[in-house]
């Protein structure tokens, strides 16, 4: 059976759906059996739904404007 | 907008890249209006500093304005653009020695003899509609990933922020799948035990203790 370590190796995995159909039949049975080990499974997931959270696309109009007048700026002489 | 411009703009990637290679202007126009927001949340959420955000930008987007000539279509338009990004977004933090030299080790989990983990975790991530609590563990977060080492910080900025999947990240960092793949474990990891850290010194969670069994 495998420990908290080795199925903690695989967390990762199993939350990107990497696993083998078989491992992740023995990671489910491990977390069924494990609370600490499920707790830990929802707190990766939870950190990696935060780190999306902070995706950031709206760039402001004035930051637009500046990559604008940067790009005619320097690119007066073609390219190189 | 123009009849030439509103074509362009339903155009798949691929197909900007003549037009971009033969210096057309409204193509330009179109990669940047395609590209700068991504290009500059990426260099954000790399930098995690607004001024070397800018000039990651504008680094990137000059490197494709002189490079596009010489780009050999060995990968996607979007993965090569990705790279350049990344690169002057890294070479900003770099050039701050913002790169500072953190154990990823400390942040591991721990374990006992039997290889059952030590814990202590608390049911710490708020859920529902705390707003307060999920503005302050946005801005542990964003604090801790400008703690990971920066390749560690590239690898799960595009996976977990980005939403890039594993195959891309390896493609646009260089780096096989394996390499990504581990990194952003260990990265995960990192930043986990950074939150709940925070937690805990805060008063707010308990300390870890055996589990019980």
């Amino acid at each position: 059976m495998e420990t908290c370590k080795d199925i903690i190796e695989l967390l990762s995995d199993y939350l990107d759906g990497d696993l083998p159909a078989k491992t992740t039949r023995a990671f489910e049975s491990h977390m069924k059996g494990c609370p600490p080990c499920m707790d830990f499974l929802d707190s990766i997931r939870d950190t990696r739904n935060l780190a999306s959270s902070l995706r950031c696309e709206a760039i402001p109009e004035e930051v637009k404007r500046s990559l604008r007048d940067f790009l005619k700026r320097e690119c007066r002489g073609g390219r190189s | 907008m123009t009849a030439e411009r509103r074509s362009l703009v339903s155009v798949p990637d691929a197909d900007l890249i003549g037009p971009l290679k033969a210096g057309d202007e409204q193509a330009f126009e179109e990669l940047l209006r395609r590209f700068e927001g991504k290009v500059y949340g990426l260099a954000r959420s790399v930098t995690r500093n607004e001024s070397d955000a800018r000039d990651a930008l504008q680094d990137a987007f000059l490197s494709v304005y002189r490079k596009i000539g010489s780009f050999k279509e060995e990968s996607s338009l979007s993965t090569w653009i990705y790279r350049i990004a990344v690169n002057a977004a890294l070479m900003k933090v770099r050039r701050r020695r913002d790169d500072r030299v953190v154990s990823l080790e400390e942040a591991m989990p721990r374990y006992d003899e039997r290889e059952h983990r030590v814990t202590g975790d608390p049911d710490w991530f708020p859920r529902g509609d705390e707003a307060l609590l999920r503005r302050e563990l946005r801005e542990v977060m964003s604090a801790a990933i400008k703690d990971l080492p920066t390749d560690y910080r590239a690898v799960f900025v595009l996976r977990d922020q980005e939403g890039l999947d594993t195959r891309e990240v390896a493609s646009i960092l260089e780096l096989s799948v394996p390499a990504v793949k581990s990194r952003l474990h260990r990265a995960r990891l990192f930043l986990r035990e950074r939150i709940q850290s925070y937690w805990r010194d805060a008063g707010r969670c308990p300390s870890p203790q055996p589990a019980d069994r």
